[in-house]
């Protein structure tokens, strides 16, 4: 774009202006200070973008106004500048933006350069990046506070490097963790059941194999315990078999008889032989080898056998007989001592006493009269005393009346008398010396006087009384004395009397005279009573004798008998009976004997006849080796015929023991001979029960295998049905999925942090790049230029967003800071960069200059018109100035230049040197 | 190996083709707190495979063909297995043979002697390409070649050799990417399986969405049997293809209980100026959305709110506590109904009205930079790099490490958009709005 034409009608110190003849390449504004030209300046940044309140432009007179004619692109346009409006596009529907297309800010920091500018920005790098890095800095000018806000909000969520370990992501890693666990538990759990499966595959697979080896080896057990079971049976037949050929050979010639019963004959004869020695033995023991003897008891069998049943009989006899005379004899002692004791006259006569007349005399008379005579001689022994102390009372009686009447007693009166004068006489001696002790004796003794005179008196008149009563006792006494005699003579009379009955009582008793006769009633019935026994020792005598008799008599029949058997003459001895007694039960003892003896002799003889008779032996045969023969061929005979019988038999059972289900099943159909052969390879005994145990063990360890395998099999299946049913892992999953949404979710927002500051960082870097490669390339040439070749190279700064540059000398120097270059060169390098970056905007928009290079020498003045002049073929350039050099400089290189002198706001077209020399003594230094 | 069927009564044969049925994984509803789906996204895989095998019975198909990754890991693979060897007894009883390969998510080297599956399950090996045929009427119907992966990435072009030397309708079972610089799952292209002559259906598996991607051969991939996040939108299922003679007519079956859906709402085009105009906008989607009744128990939605406009000056105030607010206002009118509209986010990426100068640097350089990272693999290795610790770069989806963020396309997208207003916000603190 290009100005054409400029018509200022208000602004500021600018007023009702036209500047035509505007050059398409360099316009040079020559003016003093305060000329107008800054605010040309901005009239010309206000043409794209208008007036900005607050920029430092003079005040309006009226309102702002100028318009523009421009050439955009071969178009004429007109821009109308009013007030702080927008600037118009005259005749245009489009916008001013379709020309201006960079912003303001760049425009006027860019495009339009004074030495303010440049000053300013080298210090403030912000600034001076907009500058340097012109269009499009800002929209990544703010990438860096971007960066750090975005990089601060990420890093809240997932720190610098997107750890799922940390911030906010931890939480929800960790839960993630958890049911990543729990579905490895459930992997494990399912590798634990593919485990159990494979396990339980095997084992079951096992299990057959053990119940096959079980079967195998139960058949085998079973056959060999039938076997075994049999073996005794199979054995049996071998040896039955062997035996019947044996036994064949053997009873050649037995006729086979069977019915007689040998062993019984045998034994029969043989007891009998035994019974015959056994009684031989005992007879001989007894009675030698006299057989007579025998016949001899045996004929009297009956009269021993009741001579000793009567044995016991006599015995009782004998032993009674010896019990009466010892009664006998006892009794008569008896007697003999009743009779001394009674009357030792008659123990030598008891002829007498038999003859007394007991009976003439009763009792009870003699009781009456001795009764009566005891009677009388008591009454006259109790008169005699009762005399006696009758005369004694009278002696007693007469002597106290004779007392009484003589004497008095007065020597006991004087004597105490005596006494108490004698004390009275005392206390009278004692009271010359000593009053009081003396009249203590002299009082007693007057009181003893006194007492005793007192009671004396008393006593007369009692004895007086006593007299009289005495005296009549004497008289009573002596009539008592005189009865008593008359009645002694009287009884004198009566006992004479019964003196008499009592001699003659004695008499007939024949008692002494002198016995007592309280005695005679005891003598009476004591001499009774030896009578009485004398005439019972009589009948016992009596008795005794016929007792004898009887003995005498059986005691000779025995005698008789046991002589007849002994064979001698024997007389009988009743003292001597048990000699009798034993020999009579000795032989009854022995007739059994006697009777086997003689039964066996003849049974034997029986038996051995039977025997000849029934085995059909000569005389000479031996009996017994005979019998033994027969037995022996009879029971082998029988023995064949059971053997045959039991082979049978056997042969039976055992094809019956064959004959089972199972076998059947083992073997199949099998014929009897097939087991036979079983048998006949079987081992025996140890060798079978080895085989068995074998088996045995086999099958031992098979069902415990199997047990094992059945109970790990149960085991397994019911772990398989738990792991079966786990739900564990779906519960995890949908737990982990809703876990994932939520790490995704921040992994979302975290992604689009860190997305947003990857795309920023390399927005930024790119941005660099680009700017070193295009700007910076352009700016490295412009440089070098103005430097004249001193500095060949610009370099971006390791930050270019800190707006320094690097510079490389010609000599390969690389200065690293602008701050190390001269105030001129630093200008220059960055008027350098402008001039570049001006060069790439693609919109050509006006440049405006403002005496920017006053700290240029000369030498750099003319490379920078020179290349300001080669930058007015793509943009038209306006200079401000005040300079001579400048206007002459840009004279020289530019032709198609136009020059306007500006003089206090007011415009005037001239030439470069009517400018120059208007400008006349300011120049460059 | 050669089997031999006579289950083929002749006429037409039709078979199921599924794949990525990756069983024992769930929806990922995230954070949604609503009962109904959350109990819902532990069963709805289950659900949609189950609904393909009822599909299976009630039309009768001859067999059912499974492309790979059947299990989704091995840590879900007990209760997995057990409802997938159910459901292949189900088929058992109605005779319908299955013919699988393994994929990267559940190689044979991972499964193998686990599974016992019951005799109906025929799984091809992964040492070889190995053959089933499948007769009917002692006349040879069908062939059917496949391999399954040994591990979790297999590098070779294993589809070279499915040779098949049978006139009778030969199918091609392959798990891959259908990418020639793949080189994990199967480089492979069109073209190359095409060139194998002998194969006249390609079943393939890998990729979660559906498509028939050529004719002659017919080159097909069912996708994924339920979407389970926003990475599979839409209407998922499996094909249901007949055959006579060679003539293939594979029609295409919904499986999904749930349909996952981002809707976009642009506000410089529908200019809302309030909440009230922006929830009507989204209520009308939402509305529209409903009225499609595709036979489905729900959807999961997600509006992401963009653009420029009047209404950012309110939206940015809180741009989360606001979606929020919208979330709940359009759940509590949609949380009910039938089918369910769940509104699992409303994601507010809005940014204000500026008016932007082409020279601008800045915008100029935001633009530079977006697009080179997107176009510039080094570049976006470098910014990724920059980005943090905690990103990693998707370069294999499969294998992702949940305590990284994968930086796949979309997120990417977002947060270099994010990024942007970012800038431009930061720019314009204090200024007028205009660069």
């Amino acid at each position: 774009m290009k100005f054409d034409r400029i018509s200022i009608v208000d602004y500021g110190i600018l007023r009702n202006q036209i500047l035509e003849g505007l050059s398409s390449e360099i316009n040079i504004i020559g003016g003093y200070n305060r000329a107008g030209k800054t605010t040309f300046k901005n009239l010309i940044k206000s043409f794209g973008y208008g007036i900005k309140k607050g920029e430092d432009i003079p005040p309006a007179n009226e309102e702002y106004r100028a318009s523009a004619d421009i050439n955009h692109q071969g178009s004429k346009y007109i821009i109308s500048l009013t007030g702080y409006g927008n600037p118009k596009l005259i005749g245009d529907k489009r916008e001013i933006e379709s020309i201006y297309s960079v912003d303001y800010y760049t425009y006027s920091r860019l495009f339009s350069i004074d030495l303010d500018e440049l000053k300013k920005v080298s210090k403030d790098e912000e600034k001076l990046a907009y500058v340097l890095l012109g269009g499009g800095y800002k929209e990544i000018a703010k990438i860096p506070k971007m960066i750090q806000s975005i990089s601060k909000e990420g890093d809240k969520i997932g720190g610098k490097n997107g750890n799922p370990k940390s911030k906010e992501f931890k939480p929800i890693y960790e839960k993630i963790k958890v049911e990543l666990s729990n579905i490895e538990e459930a992997k494990n759990k399912v590798k634990e059941y593919e485990e159990k499966k494979e396990s339980l595959k095997r084992l079951t697979s096992r299990e057959k194999e053990i119940i096959s080896s079980i079967n195998e080896e139960d058949d085998k057990l079973y056959l060999l315990q039938i076997l075994k079971a049999n073996y005794g049976v199979y054995k049996g037949i071998i040896d039955i078999e062997e035996k019947i050929k044996e036994y064949n050979l053997i009873l050649e010639g037995f006729n086979g008889d069977l019915t007689i019963d040998g062993e019984k004959i045998k034994k029969e004869y043989m007891e009998s032989l035994k019974s015959i020695e056994d009684k031989e033995k005992q007879y001989k023991n007894l009675f030698g080898n006299d057989i007579q003897i025998r016949d001899k008891l045996l004929s009297k069998k009956e009269e021993i056998t009741n001579s000793n049943m009567n044995i016991s009989g006599i015995k009782n006899k004998v032993d009674n007989l010896r019990k009466l005379s010892e009664e006998i004899h006892r009794k008569e002692e008896e007697v003999n001592k009743e009779i001394i004791g009674l009357n030792i006259s008659l123990l030598d006569n008891k002829k007498e006493i038999l003859e007394i007349k007991g009976d003439s005399i009763s009792l009870d008379n003699i009781e009456e009269i001795t009764r009566n005579y005891e009677l009388l001689i008591r009454e006259m022994e109790v008169n005699q005393n009762i005399i006696i102390e009758t005369e004694t009372n009278i002696n007693t009686y007469e002597k106290l009346l004779n007392q009484y009447i003589s004497t008095k007693d007065d020597k006991t009166y004087i004597k105490y008398m005596m006494m108490n004068a004698l004390t009275i006489f005392i206390g009278s001696i004692v009271f010359i010396y000593n009053k009081t002790f003396g009249s203590l004796i002299g009082v007693s003794g007057l009181i003893g006087t006194l007492l005793y005179m007192y009671r004396n008196t008393n006593n007369i008149k009692e004895k007086n009384d006593n007299y009289k009563e005495i005296n009549e006792k004497l008289e009573l006494n002596k009539n008592k004395r005189e009865y008593l005699i008359k009645s002694q003579n009287k009884d004198k009379e009566s006992i004479n009397y019964y003196g008499y009955k009592i001699d003659e009582i004695k008499r007939i008793l024949k008692m002494s005279k002198e016995s007592n006769v309280s005695s005679i009633k005891t003598y009476y019935i004591r001499i009774n009573e030896i009578i009485k026994n004398l005439y019972g020792i009589d009948s016992m005598k009596e008795n005794e004798k016929k007792i004898k008799k009887e003995i005498s008599e059986i005691l000779d029949s025995l005698y008789k008998l046991v002589g007849y058997i002994q064979g001698v003459n024997l007389q009988g001895d009743i003292n001597n009976i048990e000699y009798i007694f034993r020999e009579i039960e000795k032989l009854a003892n022995n007739i059994p004997l006697c009777e086997n003896h003689k039964y066996s002799m003849e049974n034997n003889k029986n038996l051995q006849n039977f025997i000849k008779e029934e085995f059909n032996l000569g005389e000479n045969d031996d009996l017994l080796e005979s019998i033994d023969n027969y037995i022996e061929n009879k029971n082998r005979y029988e023995s064949l015929l059971n053997n045959i019988k039991n082979k049978g038999l056997k042969e039976e059972v055992l094809k019956k023991s064959m004959e089972n289900n199972r076998l059947k099943k083992i073997f199949g159909e099998e014929d009897f001979e097939f087991y036979l052969e079983k048998f006949k390879n079987l081992g025996e005994g140890e060798e079978l029960d080895k085989s068995i145990d074998e088996i045995e063990g086999n099958l031992r360890r098979y069902n415990g295998e199997l047990n094992d395998s059945k109970r790990e099999i149960i085991k397994l299946n019911y772990r398989i049905e738990e792991l079966n049913s786990f739900s564990k892992i779906e519960d995890a999953s949908i737990k982990l999925v809703s876990h994932k949404e939520e790490f995704y979710n921040v992994g979302e927002k975290y992604g689009s942090f860190r997305a947003a500051n990857f795309i920023l960082n390399n927005i930024q870097k790119n941005f660099m790049l680009d700017t070193k490669e295009n700007l910076l390339n352009g700016g490295s040439r412009v440089f070098e230029k103005l430097t004249s070749g001193e500095y060949k190279n610009i370099e971006i700064g390791e930050n270019i967003l800190s707006s320094d540059f690097m510079v490389e000398k010609k000599d390969g120097d690389l200065i690293k800071s602008s701050d190390y270059l001269s105030r001129g060169t630093k200008e220059q390098l960055f008027l350098s960069v402008r001039i570049s970056r001006i060069e790439e905007i693609k919109e050509k928009l006006p440049i405006i200059i403002d005496d920017s290079f006053v700290n240029f020498d000369m030498k750099t003045l003319e490379s920078t018109v020179n290349i300001i002049n080669s930058l007015s073929e793509r943009n038209q350039i306006f200079i401000m100035t005040c300079h001579k050099s400048l206007v002459n400089l840009i004279a020289k290189v530019n032709k198609n230049a136009s020059y306007f002198k500006l003089e206090e706001g007011n415009f005037q077209k001239t030439d470069s040197f009517e400018l120059g020399k208007y400008l006349g003594g300011r120049d460059f230094q | 190996m050669i089997k031999d069927y006579n289950s083929y009564g002749g006429g037409i044969l039709k078979f199921l083709h599924l794949s990525d049925l990756h069983l024992g994984s769930i929806l990922n509803i995230g954070n949604i707190k609503e009962s109904r789906l959350e109990s819902e996204a532990k069963v709805s895989i289950y659900n949609s495979f189950k609904k393909a095998i009822d599909i299976a019975i009630e039309e009768k198909v001859d067999f059912i063909i499974i492309s790979g990754d059947i299990y989704d890991r091995d840590c879900y693979f007990v209760k997995a297995n057990k409802i997938f060897i159910e459901e292949m007894n189900r088929l058992m009883s109605d005779n319908i043979q299955v013919f699988l390969i393994h994929g990267n998510h559940d190689p044979l080297k991972v499964i193998k002697n686990i599974s016992e599956m019951p005799i109906n399950v025929h799984v091809f090996g992964s040492k070889r390409g190995e053959i089933f045929k499948f007769y009917g009427k002692n006349e040879e119907v069908c062939n059917i070649i496949g391999q399954s992966y040994e591990n979790r990435e297999e590098g070779n072009k294993i589809y070279k050799d499915y040779f098949v030397n049978s006139s009778a309708f030969n199918i091609g079972i392959l798990h891959t990417s259908l990418n020639p610089g793949d080189k994990s799952y199967v480089p492979s292209s069109i073209k190359e399986l095409c060139s194998i002559s002998s194969i006249d259906y390609w079943a393939l598996g890998h990729i979660h969405k559906n498509g028939v991607l050529n004719q002659k051969p017919y080159i097909v991939y069912p996708g994924i049997p339920q979407g389970r996040d926003f990475g599979e939108t839409g209407i998922k299922g499996c094909y249901l293809v007949n055959v006579q003679g060679k003539e293939v007519t594979p029609r295409y079956i919904p499986l999904g209980e749930y349909i996952f859906l981002e809707i976009e709402i642009d506000i410089s085009k529908n200019n809302p100026t309030n909440l009230t105009e922006l929830i009507l906008i989204m209520r009308e989607k939402i509305k529209k959305v409903k009225e499609l009744n595709v036979g489905i128990k729900g959807y999961i939605t997600r509006f992401n709110i963009i653009g420029r406009g009047e209404i950012n000056k309110l939206l940015k105030l809180d741009k989360e506590e606001i979606g929020r607010s919208i979330e709940e206002t359009l759940n509590s009118e949609f949380r009910n109904g039938f089918p369910l509209v769940w509104t699992e986010k409303v994601e507010i990426r809005t940014s204000e009205i500026i008016k932007i100068k082409e020279e601008n640097k800045l915008i100029i350089g935001i633009e530079e930079e977006i697009k080179k990272i997107n176009e510039d693999e080094y570049y976006r290795k470098e910014f990724l790099t920059y980005l943090g610790m905690v990103y990693r770069e998707s370069y294999d989806v499969e294998n992702e490490d949940s305590t990284k963020i994968n930086i796949e396309t979309k997120f990417l997208n977002k947060i270099l958009n994010s990024a942007k207003d970012l800038i431009i916000e930061q720019y314009l603190e204090g200024e007028e709005y205009e660069i």
